[in-house]
């Protein structure tokens, strides 16, 4: 304190010696002991609240609440009361009286408290006048506070001052400072530690006579200097100033500063400065300007209305006080880094290792925060007593300025920030890796001191600053601007944790902070305080210099200055509107998701259901189906809960459940056992069998009901007979039954029994039943004996001691018993059984004690008796499905059968021992297009009445999967769709005048609804019900699942064939069903599909006729069975005709005409070397004939490496030929020598695919001209040895040929043969390129060749003289038969996946660059830029090479993960992509199919050529009217610049 | 330099002007730029302009210029008042204007505040030390005063600086003469001739000085500058050949008795080259006269 104060001007009633350090020390300690009687009420009130008056927590905790609210609040107010109006040693005096007065009530309150009779728990209760004094404490306290914080640092700092013309010496302040915040932290620790404990441990009444005392002792002092203070007198009006100089800029805004119409007199107070207000936030000036002085101003001077015209002096305070903000403002991150972290500190010290060397002594986690204070404290010493006199010396400087200190405040924040983000992640490393090993907490310490560092040089510093800038008027404002910051931080802090919080999707702040990522916010806060680094050092710049001492007149600052200011102001409202719109931002992208793709998620044809419904919780049942799924469902409403899709070639042969919690299956023809965990799916072990030879598969699982009886699975496969533990997988014991000729047959073991029966044939013979010791796998008996009319093979186990079989002839039932000493055969004719008997075929369904056996298209129920007598109980006419024999109460077994009847199906459950006695008849109307039933598994539950009830799960003939239940269908699945056979597109029809397609009828409560909820959404308040609903909304006003269709050809309908013959019509927009239909054909049955073609695509008759396509099925499954065609109608999904074409279907081409009817002409080959044509109509005839020379088709016959040549040749002669059937002539043959060559796969390009130019220019002028001709065919051969699995031949034995072939006349135009190479090949085929996947044996990877052929012949044209005089050849005919002048350019690479298919993009025009489409063996689809595989791709580029996007020649294609088109979906068994063009150039649909069908849009060179759909317009508007206004205002900035200039 | 066809297109402006037929603002421009002195009319006009606030305020940035244009101009007509209110407008504006301060300076000169008007000079010197138009008001306000030693002072001191200003180079000679220092007022000339040689006037003007002082050397130096005079004009400075005419008899007087080696022999014949171009010249222009100078030429003994 080595200030010495001088006396001059106001103050002359007192003597200089009197100002002393003495008053300050005086001000200082009764503040300190205020913050020490305060603080230590503060954290044991809770308690005392809900102890001692019997309050709940939530009641003690919001009045708390609202005490600490109204304790921070007051001392603003506090502050502009004193400035303002009554100075500030009142207020204080005032503020600390009221503060004791309320500590006395308070101690009051405790004496007179009602004591509680711990014995019986019973308090009595508070009277009112208790509670009155309870809450005068908390108004006293908190008025009090108000006063006292407020006023007295500035009241501290006005003792250093001697009027308002002289300065304090910074030094003086600083010091005063230091040593203000050092009491107060002292004040804290001792009354968060000290009065606590007194509290606690000596009662209420000592602890808050403690509080009182202090509080006495802190009142007394500060009126005991009160004669030796330094008094100013307040500003009279000064806060209110404030807002008058707002209301008066504003009221006098009409008032042009600029011009001479009143001759404007600034108003200021009489005094002698010669004031003119400064020019920087000129606005502010018109508050003070007056246009006629005389009206406006009295005679004293003074303003007549001070809402109206305010003084100089008082805009030129408000101004300071905005040019502060900035400053103030790089405040608040700092506080964040430092102050608003003290929660996720808590978590982080609770999750590290809290030991100290003190034993048995554990830091609480709360306490963290202690050790900030502590730094804070002890910085601020050292500082004072060793940095300050350090740097003084070595700066030659009294002290370092304000803006340094501040500055490196907020550059230790980053670092403080930094380690605790460097703690974390290491924290949560070892945490995670290392599971229990802790890292100690004293690695906190660092971001403690680092953290108390920085807070203690900024706020003293920020205080400081906003003091000595501020006028001295306002120096309470002045001081309470620090602790706004605190406010302001943790406001923001909320903030910023609600964003991060929401645009992270909970991830980084969980409640378990290992889970989560702490680490990556406290980076985003690191990032934070970096920003705020440099817009702290700008600010400051643009401040200018700070006030020096002694110069308090306020100086006009020059220009300049004054500019960069309003540019920091500017920019700090800019940084706020920038954080307000970051959430927006943020949250975009959650939403595009699902926006332009869809992804269906499907199983397959099942073929066996298991259910689990014993359980009270989910209800569901187990799926295998033939995609080779399994799957479990939820039974309520048909979700997956789960499923795994095995490889293609592991079918699943059995499934059940095992133990009531394993579900497991059997595949790969019995060679491997899995068990899955049945709630969640996760496998629990997998076994693998050992198999010698190809049998029938058998899956046997206890139905155990006793869980410590564990059976072994018995599992029957592959010649062998395993028994795996249930458990953990381990095969118990196996059995051989490879013998010769040994077909085993069933695998049967009774309940309870340890005895399992293997019943199977020798040479279809003889029967062979072993008993097997089910323990160890002994085998314990052996019986055998011949029959000796052989059997068929089909069995039917009727009970555990008898199965059915039929004999070879298929017209007698041999019942077989094998449980006695010997078999025993009984032979029953099926004669006697039915009258009209035939060849006969057992169904498959178990029935106990029953069989149902198919007769001449009907179905017998033959039951078995003891003796093995059968006889005919029931018999049904039509072609039922039924149902395995299912036990029900009472010992009874119920089967279900379903039959049809026009639209509906009957569901019949009887029971199996007395047909008659039904259980459940219930009809159901069915939809046609699902075809028949084809399986139906029933399940059955008590209903409320005890009676039973069966919900039955059946699977129609189109796969789709329903359950029935009550009468209903239940849901329904569309399981047809996981296998797509062929795909093609449709257009939607044209939305037509006066036909409103969405009927978008909002009430005004609607739309208000809408736009709060998107309001809510902007503003991170949605909650997840509210997101999906503003998704909906999106979804809907994008009107992307119309039914018409759109401008850009975004909407189309995906027309898809599947195994099962049925059509589907999908919307691109949302992927649902718009319609589907079952093919059906009068000759058969059941046609299945073989392809898709487009029929009719009518552009000139698109309003009146429906666009349609061709199906092309087949009767039967041989190639040569006669075919089927259908017509469908696209937008109806009606079939329009369906013919039987009468001979078979071998190949179909789509010929380059259509008739007159935009029908197109179609070709149809068949076994016989014919060709039909199609539609048999004259027009199409004639058409026909006029091209009949030029048409010529080819085939692969793959197996005998022959690829042919046809030409036709004339019109069929023979009885059955009509005139549309043609003969061909054989043209030309490519025979592949089939000792070396093996055709694996022919490719062409897409007939429709457009090529938007011929000619490729380089940058250097050189033209190559592709050669594009829809005649090539891509064939790729392997030697014979090489067709099988990679790897199975060495790299000299297999050599991969690829030859690209002319069709019309059979010329090899290419061949490239890659030694050491081997299949499969994957190709696609586009415009003038190949690209080719296949695998090098040599270098153990997969590699991708690119093919490019270009068109030498038109090379010439190039020269400019040729084409001049005439000597091109580009109006010469082109032709396959002239001699083709080409070369190619190829260029393979490295490619690091196995690939399943390979398609290409595809656009409108093809201008559009393309992308190869790969779908990887993960299922996901990868698009890869086409100049990735540019053949002319060089190690070194030449600069015009990389001008033309040429990329350097890497060995292998680069994965980029963002280049999944499928994200993080898979896409399960994907077989097929197909990409179609939408109208928009750059647009590309790609609709990919497998078990799950997934669709997107893609646009190859981005969107160039459209808006997005979410593009925003105002934004747009808003940035050319910014731009204008700033264009404007740069216009009259310059405008004003140089008029100052001239008029320097 | 006003041209021959600027000052038409002045005149007939103003003529113009006058007679209210518009393009005032035109005619103010024209007089601003061609620097002459109409300060009546310009006040007259300017004022209007500033009073009419639509004018005023269609001139955009020019209306300031207007304001300085229009102050200048009523402190040349000694109308205070309106000069006064324009610069208080100016004021207004640029509050830290050096421009406008040098205004305030001039205002303050006009009436008559010398003193004040010094000092502001020499606030606004503090602040550029090199500016001209101040340095020359220093000047005008010395001669103003009556004080031609104190303009005489500030003159070189500005010279110092700024030698290359002949137009201070002449008024300094001017000064000089008016206070008799024609050795001075001879090296001033002498200035002014190495800086512009073609210019008649100074050669003239020098001679003159020469003249004056007299004695048989700068006589002859006299005659010399005279010869040039008439050399540069062709011939038709009558004022030259007087002085040729003079400077010869006074050199004949002179060398009255003196040897004859000493005397000027191309003397006589260009003395009598001079009063036969000075006859025939009044012969033509004002043959009324042609005996008073027969009579005058024949007193110089030719």
């Amino acid at each position: 304190m080595d200030q010495e104060a001088l006396l001059v001007g106001k103050a002359t009633d007192q003597h200089p010696e009197k100002r002393t350090v003495s008053t300050i020390s005086c001000i200082l300690a009764s503040q300190a002991l205020e913050k020490l009687a305060y603080y230590g009420l503060v954290p044991n009130m809770i308690l005392y609240l809900t102890v001692e008056y019997g309050m709940g927590t939530t009641e003690a905790a919001n009045i708390l609440f609202l005490w600490s609210a109204a304790t921070n609040f007051f001392p603003l107010i506090g502050a502009f009361i004193a400035d303002s109006y009554t100075g500030r040693f009142p207020l204080i005096g005032f503020g600390s009286s009221t503060s004791l007065l309320g500590m006395l009530s308070l101690w009051l309150a405790a004496m007179i408290q009602p004591k509680c009779d711990k014995s019986i728990d019973v308090c009595q209760p508070t009277t009112p006048f208790q509670l009155l004094l309870l809450y005068s404490f908390f108004t006293l306290t908190s008025i009090g506070a108000g006063g006292v914080r407020s006023s007295c640092l500035a009241f501290a700092a006005d003792q250093l001052q001697l009027n308002s013309t002289t300065c304090i010496s910074t030094t003086a302040l600083e010091t005063l400072f230091n040593w203000y915040y050092f009491s107060v932290m002292l004040a804290y620790f001792l009354s968060e530690s000290l009065l606590v404990f007194v509290q606690t441990k000596y009662g209420w009444q000592i602890g808050f006579g403690v509080s009182l005392a202090v509080m006495a002792l802190s009142v007394a002092l500060f009126f005991v200097a009160s004669p030796f203070y330094v008094k100013f007198k307040c500003e009279p009006s000064l806060v209110s100033g404030l807002f008058q100089v707002l209301v008066a800029a504003f009221r006098n805004q009409h008032v042009d500063l600029a011009s001479e119409e009143h001759v404007i007199s600034y108003h200021h107070e009489t005094g002698p400065s010669f004031s003119i207000p400064s020019q920087k936030l000129r606005y502010l000036n018109k508050a003070c300007a007056t246009s006629n002085p005389r009206q406006d101003l009295t005679l004293t001077g003074n303003s007549q209305n001070p809402w109206k015209l305010c003084t100089v002096q008082q805009v030129e305070d408000f101004k300071s006080l905005v040019n502060v903000l900035p400053i103030w403002s790089t405040g608040i991150i700092l506080s964040l880094v430092t102050a608003c972290q003290a929660s996720f500190i808590v978590l982080q010290a609770k999750a590290m290792d809290r030991r100290t060397f003190i034993k048995g002594f554990e830091i609480p986690p709360g306490c963290y925060g202690v050790f900030m204070i502590i730094s804070f404290v002890v910085f601020l010493v050292i500082y004072d007593i060793v940095v300050v006199p350090l740097v003084s010396w070595a700066l030659r400087k009294p002290r370092l300025g304000v803006m340094v200190r501040m500055g490196a405040g907020i550059a230790i924040s980053v670092l403080c920030i930094s380690t605790l983000a460097i703690v974390e992640y290491v924290r949560r490393k070892r945490a995670r890796e290392e599971g229990g090993t802790m890292l100690s907490a004293m690695w906190l310490l660092p971001y403690m001191l680092l953290g108390g560092i920085s807070e203690a040089l900024i706020s003293i510093a920020q205080n400081e600053f906003f003091y000595s800038e501020l006028p001295k008027s306002m120096s309470s404002v002045a001081t309470t601007l620090s602790g706004l910051n605190m406010a302001a931080a943790s406001l923001v802090s909320s903030w910023i944790f609600t964003a991060v919080d929401t645009a992270t999707c909970r991830s980084w702040i969980t409640e378990d902070i290992n889970e989560g990522h702490l680490d990556y916010y406290y980076w985003l806060m690191t990032a934070f305080s970096l920003l705020n680094v440099v817009y702290f050092v700008w600010c400051s710049k643009a401040y200018g210099k700070c006030k020096t001492p002694f110069s308090l007149t306020r100086s006009v600052k020059k220009t300049k200055p004054a500019n960069a200011m309003a540019m920091a102001l500017r920019l700090y409202l800019l940084l706020l509107v920038f954080l307000s719109s970051a959430i927006v931002s943020f949250s975009l992208y959650e939403d595009q998701v699902g926006l332009m793709d869809w992804h269906q998620r499907y199983i397959g044809k099942v073929k066996h259901a298991v259910f689990h419904t014993q359980k009270t919780g989910r209800k569901r049942v187990i799926v295998s189906t033939e995609e080779n799924v399994v799957a479990s469902l939820d039974l309520r409403h048909g979700e997956i809960f789960w499923r795994h899709v095995l490889g293609t070639k592991d079918a699943i042969d059995g499934v059940d459940i095992a133990l009531g919690k394993y579900v497991i299956t059997l595949s790969s023809e019995g060679s491997m056992v899995r068990a899955w965990n049945l709630p969640d799916g996760q496998m629990v072990w997998e076994t693998s069998l050992h198999s010698a030879q190809h049998s029938k598969s058998l899956l046997s699982v206890p139905v155990n009901l006793k869980v410590d009886k564990d059976y072994p699975i018995l599992v029957f496969g592959g010649g062998y007979l395993h028994a795996v533990s249930p458990i953990d997988g381990e095969v118990l014991w196996k059995k051989d039954f490879t013998a010769e000729g040994f077909e085993v047959q069933r695998v049967l073991q009774p309940l309870e029994s340890s005895i399992i029966y293997v019943l199977g044939f020798l040479h279809s013979s003889e029967a062979i039943v072993y008993q097997i010791d089910s323990k160890s796998g002994e085998v314990v008996a052996e019986k055998s004996k011949a029959f000796p009319g052989g059997f068929s093979g089909e069995v039917a186990s009727v009970s555990n001691d008898k199965v059915v079989v039929l004999d070879s002839t298929r017209s007698i039932l041999v019942t077989i018993s094998f449980v006695d000493e010997e078999i025993s055969f009984q032979k029953t004719l099926i004669s006697d059984l039915v009258e009209d008997s035939g060849e006969a075929e057992i169904l498959s369904p178990l029935l106990s004690n029953m069989l149902a056996v198919k007769v001449n298209k009907r179905t017998i129920f033959v039951r078995v008796g003891d003796q093995g007598k059968l006889e005919m109980v029931d018999s049904l006419s039509d072609e039922t499905a039924m149902s395995d024999s299912l036990p029900v109460a009472d010992d009874q077994v119920a089967f279900a059968s379903v039959h049809h009847e026009g639209s509906k199906i009957h569901l019949t459950v009887k029971l199996v021992d007395d047909l008659d006695t039904v259980l459940l008849r219930e009809s159901i109307q069915m939809d046609q297009h699902r075809g028949r039933v084809d399986k139906v598994f029933i399940n059955n539950y008590i209903k409320t009445d005890r009676s039973n009830g069966f919900r039955a799960l059946i699977v129609m003939e189109d796969h789709s999967l329903l359950l029935l239940q009550q009468g209903a269908i239940v849901w329904s699945r569309e399981e047809g769709l996981a296998s797509v056979t062929d795909v093609t597109t449709a257009e939607l029809p044209v939305e037509k005048d006066g036909v409103s397609v969405a009927k978008v009828e909002h009430t005004l409560v609607d739309w208000l609804k809408g736009h709060i909820l998107k309001l809510k959404g902007s503003l991170l308040l949605a909650s997840p019900e509210d997101v999906v609903a503003i998704q909906e909304m999106r979804m809907k006003s994008s009107g992307r699942s119309k039914l018409t269709r759109d401008h850009n050809g975004f909407r189309k309908l995906f027309i898809a064939l599947t195994r099962a013959g049925k059509l589907y019509a999908l919307h691109t927009g949302d992927g649902r069903i718009v319609w589907s239909t079952l093919l059906k054909s009068p000759a058969c049955a059941r046609p299945s599909g073989i392809s898709l073609y487009q029929w009719q695509v009518p552009h000139h008759h698109a309003m009146d006729e429906n666009p349609s396509v061709l199906v092309v099925g087949r009767c039967g499954s041989d190639s040569s069975s006669p075919g089927v065609l259908s017509f469908v109608d696209v937008y109806t999904g009606k079939e329009i005709s369906s013919s039987d074409i009468g001979h078979s279907v071998v190949q179909v081409m789509p010929l380059p005409f259509t008739d007159s009817t935009e029908q197109r002409l179609h070709l149809i080959a068949d076994t016989d070397g014919h060709v039909h044509l199609y539609p048999k109509t004259s027009e199409a005839l004639s058409i026909f004939q006029r091209e009949f020379q030029n048409v010529y088709w080819y085939n692969v016959e793959g197996d005998d490496g022959i690829v042919r040549g046809h030409g036709m040749k004339s019109s069929c002669s023979g009885e059955t030929a009509d005139e549309y059937c043609f003969t061909t002539r054989e043209l030309w043959t490519v025979v592949f020598p089939s000792e070396s060559e093996k055709i694996i796969s022919t490719l062409t390009r897409k007939p429709n695919e457009v090529v938007h130019t011929q000619a490729k220019v380089s940058t250097d002028q050189d033209v190559l001209y592709k050669y594009v001709s829809r005649n090539l065919l891509f064939v790729a051969t392997v030697s014979p040895k090489g067709a099988g699995e990679i790897g199975s031949v060495t790299p000299e034995e297999s050599a991969l040929v690829v030859y690209l072939i002319d069709t019309v006349t059979g010329r090899i135009l290419h061949r490239l043969s890659h030694q050491g190479c081997q299949g499969p090949v994957h190709a696609v085929f586009s415009e003038n390129w190949v690209v080719y996947h296949y695998f090098n044996l040599r270098a153990h990877k997969y590699e991708v060749t690119v093919v490019e052929i270009y068109d030498q012949s038109r090379a010439e044209n190039k020269n400019v003289w040729k084409l001049v005089l005439g000597k091109h050849n580009l109006t010469a005919p082109i032709s396959s038969y002239s001699r083709p002048e080409m070369f190619t350019k190829s260029q393979s690479y490295f490619f690091p996946q196995s690939v399943k298919t390979i398609a290409v993009t595809s656009t409108a025009k093809g201008i559009t660059s393309k992308q190869l489409l790969i779908g990887t063996i993960g299922d996901q689809i990868l698009a890869l830029d086409k100049r990735f595989v540019d053949p002319r791709r060089t190690l070194n580029p030449s600069q015009a090479e990389k001008e033309e996007g040429i990329i350097p020649l890497t060995d292998s294609l680069p994965i980029i993960p963002q280049s999944y088109i499928t994200h993080s979906l898979k896409v399960e068994g994907l077989r097929g992509i197909v990409t179609a063009p939408a109208k928009l150039e750059s647009t590309t649909h790609v609709f990919a199919y497998g078990v799950d069908l997934f669709y997107t849009r893609l646009a190859p060179s981005k969107t160039y050529d459209s808006l997005t759909d979410d593009f925003s317009y105002a934004l747009l508007l808003i940035t050319i009217v910014a731009l204008v206004a700033a264009i404007y205002i740069t216009w009259a900035l310059s405008e004003k610049k140089e008029l100052s200039e001239k008029w320097r | 330099m006003v041209t021959k066809t600027e000052e038409t297109e002045l005149n007939q402006l103003e003529n113009q002007v006058e007679n209210g037929g518009g393009g005032v603002w035109e005619y103010l421009c024209l007089v601003r730029k061609l620097k002459v002195r109409r300060s009546e009319i310009v006040l007259k006009h300017g004022l209007s302009i500033l009073n009419d606030p639509g004018k005023r305020s269609s001139l955009g940035p020019d209306e300031w210029t207007l304001y300085e244009q229009v102050a200048i101009a009523a402190m040349d007509c000694q109308s205070l008042g309106a000069a006064q209110n324009c610069i208080k407008v100016l004021q207004k504006k640029f509050p830290e204007s050096k421009r406008v301060g040098k205004l305030e300076a001039l205002l303050l000169e006009a009436k008559g505040m010398w003193e004040e008007a010094e000092k502001a000079y020499s606030i606004l010197l503090e602040d550029n030390p090199l500016d001209q138009v101040i340095h020359k008001r220093k000047v005008a306000m010395a001669k103003a005063q009556g004080k031609p030693s104190l303009a005489i002072e500030h003159l070189n001191k500005y010279l110092e600086v700024f030698m290359a200003d002949h137009d201070a180079w002449r008024e300094l000679a001017e000064i000089y003469v008016s206070l008799q220092m024609y050795k001075q007022a001879a090296f001033c000339y002498e200035e002014l001739i190495l800086s512009q040689p073609t210019l008649p006037l100074y050669h003239l003007a020098y001679a003159e000085v020469l003249y004056t002082i007299g004695g048989q050397e700068n006589l002859i130096a006299a005659r010399k500058y005279y010869a040039s005079t008439i050399d540069l004009t062709g011939g038709k400075s009558t004022r030259a050949l007087f002085g040729i005419c003079l400077c010869g008899s006074a050199i004949a007087q002179l060398s009255k008795g003196r040897n004859k080696e000493d005397k000027d022999m191309a003397a006589p014949e260009l003395q009598s080259l001079a009063a036969t171009a000075l006859e025939k010249e009044y012969k033509q222009k004002a043959p009324a006269k042609l005996n008073l100078l027969s009579s005058a030429l024949r007193s110089l003994k030719l």
